[in-house]
């Protein structure tokens, strides 16, 4: 008799747990509902995302944060054609240990997310090789980062550099495509 | 001795005051930048495309509504337990970033120590959380409950 107690009261317990976890759903599944339908960072309820394969090929992908008017976007076969011209400055937008790793051969470091103190030693060796007309190509790790962007935006709207592109599909497809490379050694 | 100091109705208090306001807390910016949180997601690379903008709304009024019924004690148990199923998948997600080298702070690919740590310092900081849920899952007494309230 108490293990038939000792069970019913289980059960009641597993209920009450369960209902209690679907009127906290219930009320996020409308809480949800009525937020993306007003915010005004409202998003599609089903969207479309690359998938990690996908966005290795630079011409399914859709740049995310790229906004009318940012500098143009580069296809590989732009980009490599770009590379032939050793006037127009490559530069990679990722952390040193991964430019150091392996990055597009003759490009130059220049950390987007980088201290300013680091930046600006980076950015000491580039500026001399620049004219304000000096065409410039920024890329990052791949066409899911978003730094290539950023740091093409910075050198065109604050400093002045007019002739910024962005080479998406970044260092992976660049590596993938078995274009000219280098490492850092040591 | 251990065992009375872990099923602490104080310590459950403060377990599920630390949870609600962390959960709370981080619910808010994704509440209102829905699109960048599920940015947020897809830089995980674990859930196929379809899914995650519809994670992306819902998961975020979860994260504030169980955290203020933890903070208050509004069907804690409930709350608790989804805050705790939460918490695994965080960690399930983030160790499959830590395995496969994903950065989540851009999304890509990078065997950098910067993208390890990120994610490691994640998992230890999800740990800790999760193991604040289950004291609470299995010692919560109502103490200083509205739940224990009701007629």
């Amino acid at each position: 008799m108490a293990q038939v107690n000792l069970s019913i009261g289980k059960t009641n317990l597993m209920k009450k747990l369960l209902t209690e976890i679907l009127i906290i759903l219930a009320i996020s599944l409308v809480a949800g509902v009525l937020n993306n339908s007003l915010s005004s960072s409202r998003i599609a309820w089903v969207g479309y995302w690359p998938s990690f394969a996908d966005s290795e090929d630079d011409s399914t992908w859709d740049c995310l944060s790229c906004e009318p008017g940012d500098p143009p976007l580069l296809s590989l076969a732009e980009a490599s054609a770009l590379y032939q011209n050793p006037e127009i400055i490559f530069i990679d937008a990722r952390f040193p240990d991964e430019y150091e790793s392996g990055h597009i051969k003759g490009a130059y470091l220049l950390t987007f997310e980088a201290e300013e103190e680091e930046f600006d030693v980076q950015w000491a060796i580039i500026e001399p090789l620049l004219d304000s007309n000096t065409l410039i190509v920024t890329y990052c790790s791949g066409a899911d980062c978003e730094t290539s962007l950023h740091l093409a935006r910075y050198l065109r709207d604050d400093l002045g550099y007019t002739n910024v592109r962005i080479f998406f599909g970044g260092w992976r497809r660049w590596d993938k495509a078995g274009l000219p490379i280098e490492k850092v050694e040591g | 001795m251990m065992k009375d100091l872990i099923s602490n109705k104080y310590l459950t208090l403060l377990f599920r005051m630390i949870l609600g306001v962390v959960f709370c807390y981080a619910a808010i910016d994704k509440i209102v930048y829905v699109d960048q949180f599920a940015r947020a997601i897809y830089y995980y690379h674990v859930l196929p495309g379809a899914l995650v903008n519809i994670l992306a709304v819902f998961m975020p009024m979860v994260e504030m509504l169980a955290g203020i019924c933890l903070i208050i004690g509004m069907w804690p148990r409930g709350a608790v337990t989804l805050i705790n199923v939460m918490l695994v998948m965080f960690l399930i997600a983030l160790t499959a970033v830590y395995i496969r080298g994903v950065d989540i702070n851009c999304g890509c690919f990078s065997l950098s120590d910067r993208a390890k740590g990120s994610a490691i310092t994640l998992i230890w900081r999800d740990i800790l959380l999760l193991l604040m849920g289950l004291q609470i899952y299995f010692f919560g007494k109502d103490f200083l409950s509205i739940h224990k309230l009701r007629i």
